[in-house]
């Protein structure tokens, strides 16, 4: 049989070639029509459901402490709110005083910063201790607690109109911020400027090529890794566009932030990196909430004009 | 301490003066093609009287030492007629073999390869291809490709959809020491990975080693791919050229001298550019400028070699391979009386050369000195003028962006053969490394202004030295047990920064009574002092080679293996391995890091470890009028890292529970010969969000999050594809010529190459409000891709 088949295939050689050529080009051409992209469905990953919790608190502008609490919900399907969780029962202590807590429901979501927030009036110094616990029938208790820290203030801060070059070789202005790192602690500073003249605002980006500084938010966030204990010269560079610029204009905002906030914010931006590039390796927000997710963190600010 | 020097002298003395291990007469030689006059590599030597064996080594030589008065010497090589020679040996014997290639038609048939019987080789996790076999496997638009074949094989897994990177034991594509002509290549892939440089033409022999490594071997942590280049015909001029669907090769041999001095010399070129040039520039002047646009990728191979006596031969080979992406184009606006010129390429490529001397010392010592040079660059150019004609000024902005490697080295390999039942190996191996991790050059000239402004941004090239010596014995303990044991010892001296490896091999085999099969165990360590800053996904032509730092330290290994061997009938090799790998010291980009950062590498980094364990099944018919292999791998791979996936341990991306590959050609007649391979591989594993959480900013606007959960804790879909070929043979008066039709990805399965989350609107009736939904999307590259392939030999 096997011969047979042999034999015609030698001399039906030159349209079997033909044939395989024009049985494969209606193949190509129909196997790429929607080829390149296609939804798929798995199954739902499994997800743990616990308490998120999210605070920033700014002792210095806002005696009020805004916590949202929400639960997660599946990855794929619809999104909405229904995450929002308003009937849990959150309990703050500060600086040792127990803080009554309301929970404020607005139903226009833009309006903030009071929609679905449970709040609470407190009054804190640099040293004390913000605790706080949710917890909910359906789901275990989450805790987290902060530190208010001291505050550094700058000493001052010097308008550089000709501070750098960037990449593009282009001229750069900026600031030398000079302030005294509090020693033998860990300090994060979180530095953003915006440019107030009387016709406009502006909010601009810096950048600092300081060794452990990174961006954030158009701001810069850096630790005292290479300066603890010392006094400092911080040089920040602003967007060549700003060049010609008022310098009495520009104002700075300072803030010491404790340890979680700086992790957290570092982890923000290598998230905002890696979502949908599959070049690079996914990154996981830092959350310091334990029993939950999320992030509480504490900013205390200190405006510093530029001379 | 002071005795070291006496004794290495008398040893050398020893061993030169062929005295060391007693009188007996030695048997010692080359063994040829008779219809090429190239060395074979791994030609069969066995003894009858003794039973005794060897092999010919990379350069085609042997030495045997029979211990008797009267020999009977039987030499083979598949393929070719076996010789058979016996004589008195009273003194010390030079024997130069030329075996008869067995007449067949070549493209179909397979026929050059070793003939070292499977089970009866102490090396555990090696697997030599015959390169016919490669050149019969089907694969994407028909363009050879070594190291897609090598994709086939067991214990080796292939990265994204495509591409040729190899992952080898859970082991990552830089952890591979791929060697041509004994000359690591740095970046073996053009066109992003998709094709690798080696052209298949121009190639002798490929072995691969994925454990077990011999101590010659180093540098590396997974796999050893040496790929030799042929010598060149000595006897008569031949030649061999084809066109495809991508690129034309075309590749010619012969004598310079006959009997003595060869070469070849062999060029592969795509050609799509050169087809699209008319319609570009076209489209340029319908525009109104002039201007080009191509890509294209090249790779040139040349080798001499030259007998200067019976015991004295040199060889120079040469490799350059380029990638080239170009965009010119020239603006004339003749109102302002000025031309605009922009310049753009981006382009990568190796330079590797060796310069070699073979001696034979005496018939039992046998070296081979090696001078290499490898280069590995990537270079950018951009470039804007502007050229006022009539104020007779020009203003240039202009980036020159460059990285690689450049190796400059030396080493020296001795084989020493006392006796059939040893086999000596030593040497030592220098390199002297110059790592360019990326430097930008920027320049503004003004000549109106009289301006000149120049910056380099990035980090100067550092320079490394990097040395080994080893020794290495493989001997019979009797019939039954064979051991290879050796020492590998390495240095790293880089920016004030020493280290030191001492790196134990051992490999053992016990021959069954049966003598058709055999197990056998090794035990490997590895450093490896170079990294790979890669892309998992694909082979980027900005994947950086950095040299192990201060901060970064060099990668290390030990693997355990253990194997069974067993020839079936004398047609068929079966072999069934277990193998655990441990991994320390593995380099990963850190959580939201990649590839396109700008920071300093060190920085984007993180180091952790790894292990791998897995069972491995090969089946392979070598030859035949049916000839191919079965490969089935079930194996596990994880990473460990500190600073990701909370330290928690996590699948590697390439962890493959399963993966199969069925490789068949088949000689229908003698003009038409079949191809087909079928590969299916378990989902790569891949990092999706788990959940989703609403929250704030610190400015205090809402936001979704999502919550990555266990890194690489889902699966793409399965891979699995059909590649077909058919090749029609026909032998002219003066010439052969071979059309080769196929199809990569027959029957269009969908393969994954990437997935990523989407966001679509849905219109929500019952509110009448827009409503985000998250889906899933999966990224496909390959269709069905058909090819055609006209080449001629002669």
């Amino acid at each position: 049989m096997f011969d047979t088949f042999q034999k015609y295939f030698q001399k039906a050689k030159g349209l079997a070639l033909a044939a395989l050529l024009l049985g494969l080009l209606p193949f190509f051409f129909t196997s790429c029509s929607d080829f390149f992209e296609k939804e798929i469905a798995i199954d739902p990953p499994d997800y743990l459901d616990q308490l998120v919790i999210h605070s920033f608190f700014d002792p210095v502008n806002d005696s009020i402490l805004n916590i949202l609490v929400t639960r997660p919900q599946e990855i794929f399907g619809v999104r909405d709110l229904s995450g929002l969780v308003d009937d849990a029962v959150v309990t703050v202590i500060a600086g040792g005083n127990v803080i009554e807590v309301n929970h404020r429901h607005l139903t226009n979501i833009n309006h903030r910063p009071l929609a679905n927030f449970y709040t609470g009036h407190i009054s804190v110094d640099p040293g004390d201790e913000i605790f706080i616990r949710v917890s909910h029938e359906d789901t275990q208790e989450a805790v987290v607690s902060q530190v208010v820290p001291q505050p550094v203030v700058p000493d001052s801060v010097i308008f550089i109109e000709r501070a750098g070059i960037d990449v593009d070789g282009e001229s750069r202005s900026g600031f030398d911020i000079y302030f005294s790192d509090p020693p033998e602690e860990e300090n994060f500073y979180y530095i953003s400027g915006v440019y107030r003249s009387q016709f406009s605002t502006f909010y601009f980006s810096l950048e600092s090529l300081e060794p452990g500084s990174e961006t954030y938010n158009r701001g810069v966030i850096i630790r005292d890794q290479t300066f603890d204990g010392e006094d400092v010269r911080l040089r920040l560079l602003i967007p060549n566009s700003f060049l010609n610029m008022q310098p009495q204009y520009f104002e700075l905002t300072f803030r010491t932030v404790t340890r979680d906030f700086y992790r957290h914010v570092q982890s923000v931006e290598r998230y905002e990196n890696s979502i949908d590039n599959p070049f690079v390796a996914p990154a996981q927000l830092y959350s310091n909430v334990e029993g939950g997710l999320g992030i509480f963190g504490i900013i205390w600010p200190v405006l510093a004009p530029v001379q | 301490m002071r005795y070291i020097p006496t004794f290495l002298i008398a040893l050398i003395v020893g061993l030169l003066s062929n005295g060391a291990f007693g009188q007996r007469a030695t048997v010692s030689g080359y063994v040829y093609d008779n219809e090429t006059g190239e060395t074979l590599i791994g030609a069969t030597v066995r003894e009858h009287v003794t039973g005794s064996g060897v092999q010919s080594n990379t350069y085609g030589f042997y030495s045997i030492t029979p211990g008797k008065e009267k020999v009977d010497l039987e030499f083979s090589y598949v393929g070719y007629s076996p010789q058979r020679v016996s004589f008195p040996l009273e003194r010390d014997t030079s024997l130069h073999i030329y075996l008869e290639p067995v007449v067949q038609l070549k493209a179909v048939e397979i026929q050059a390869s070793r003939t070292e019987r499977i089970q009866e080789s102490v090396q555990v996790s090696a697997i030599n291809v015959p390169i016919r076999q490669i050149q019969s496997v089907p694969v994407i638009l028909g363009e050879q490709d070594v190291l897609k074949v090598l994709q086939l094989l067991p214990g080796v897994q292939s990265g994204s959809e495509g591409q040729s990177g190899l992952f080898v034991r859970g082991g990552s594509p830089d952890q591979n020491l791929i060697l041509l002509d004994g000359v690591p290549v740095y970046n073996a892939y053009h066109l992003f990975g998709f094709f690798s440089v080696f052209n298949t033409d121009a190639i002798r022999d490929v072995n691969l080693i994925k454990g077990g490594f011999p101590a010659r071997y180093g540098g590396r942590l997974s796999s050893v791919v040496d790929i030799s280049l042929k010598e060149g015909n000595n006897r008569e001029f031949s030649g061999a050229a084809s066109i495809g669907l991508l690129a034309a090769r075309a590749t010619l041999e012969g004598p310079i001298i006959k009997g003595r001095t060869s070469f070849i010399f062999s060029a592969r070129r795509t050609y799509v550019d050169l087809l699209t040039r008319p319609l570009i520039r076209q489209g340029f002047r319908q525009d109104g400028s002039r201007g080009d646009l191509g890509v294209y990728f090249y790779d040139l191979n040349a080798k001499v070699n030259h007998r200067i006596d019976e015991n004295n031969r040199v060889f120079l080979s040469v490799y350059s391979g380029d990638d080239n992406f170009f965009l010119r184009r020239e603006d004339r606006e003749p109102g302002f009386n000025e031309i605009h010129r922009f310049n753009s390429a981006i382009g990568w490529g190796n330079v590797t050369a060796a310069a070699r001397w073979n001696r034979q010392w005496n018939p039992r010592l046998f070296s081979n000195t090696t001078l290499t040079y490898s280069r590995y660059r990537l270079f950018t150019r951009i470039k804007y003028e502007n050229e006022h004609t009539v104020r007779d000024d020009f203003e240039e902005i202009s980036l020159r962006y460059d990285s690689g490697i450049r190796d400059i080295g030396g080493r020296i390999d001795f084989d020493y053969l006392p006796d059939p039942r040893h086999h000596i190996r030593f040497g030592l191996n220098f390199v002297q490394h110059r790592f360019n991790t990326g430097l930008f050059e920027l320049r503004d000239i003004a000549t109106a202004d009289d301006y000149f402004w120049t910056a380099t941004v990035g980090q100067e090239p550092l320079n490394a030295s990097e040395f080994f010596v080893y020794a290495e014995d493989e001997f019979d303990i009797d019939n039954r047990w064979k051991v290879n044991a050796g020492l590998h010892f390495s240095g790293f001296l880089v920016s004030g920064e020493q280290y030191f490896s001492l790196q134990p091999r051992l490999s053992g085999r016990y021959l069954f009574p049966d003598s058709n099969s055999s197990i056998k165990l090794a035990f490997s360590t590895m450093q490896q002092n170079v990294h790979l800053l890669a892309n998992e996904g694909i082979g980027l032509p900005t994947d950086l080679w950095v040299p192990a730092t201060d901060n970064i330290l060099p990668q290390k290994s030990w693997q355990v293996a253990a194997g069974y061997a067993k020839e079936i009938g004398r047609a068929y090799n079966l072999t069934l391995e277990a193998y655990y790998k441990d991994m320390s010291n593995v380099i990963s980009y850190g959580e939201g890091e990649g590839v396109f950062g700008i920071d300093n590498w060190e920085d984007r980094v993180t180091q952790g470890d790894g292990y791998s364990y897995g069972l491995e099944f090969f089946l392979h018919k070598r030859d035949g009028r049916f000839n191919g292999w079965l490969g089935y791998t079930l194996s596990w791979t994880y990473r460990q890292f500190e600073d990701l996936n909370f330290g928690r341990r996590f699948p590697f991306r390439y962890d493959r529970r399963h993966d199969i590959s069925l490789v068949g050609n088949y000689k229908l007649t003698d003009r038409i010969g079949l191809s087909a391979s079928w590969v299916y591989g378990t989902g790569n594993a891949i990092t999706i969000p788990e959940s989703r959480y609403l929250g704030t900013t610190d400015e205090g606007r809402r936001r979704f999050y999502q919550y990555f959960g266990d890194r690489n804790s889902y699966r793409m879909e399965s891979y699995h594809r059909l590649d077909m070929g058919v090749n029609f043979h026909r032998v002219h008066s003066n010439f052969e010529r071979t059309i080769s039709v196929g199809a990569y990805n027959a029957y269009a399965n969908q393969n994954p190459f990437f997935v990523h989350l989407d966001e679509r609107y849905v219109w929500d009736y019952s509110t009448n409000t827009n409503r985000h939904e998250t889906i899933l999307r999966q990224v496909n590259l390959f269709p069905l891709l058909p090819y055609v392939t006209y080449s001629i030999k002669f």
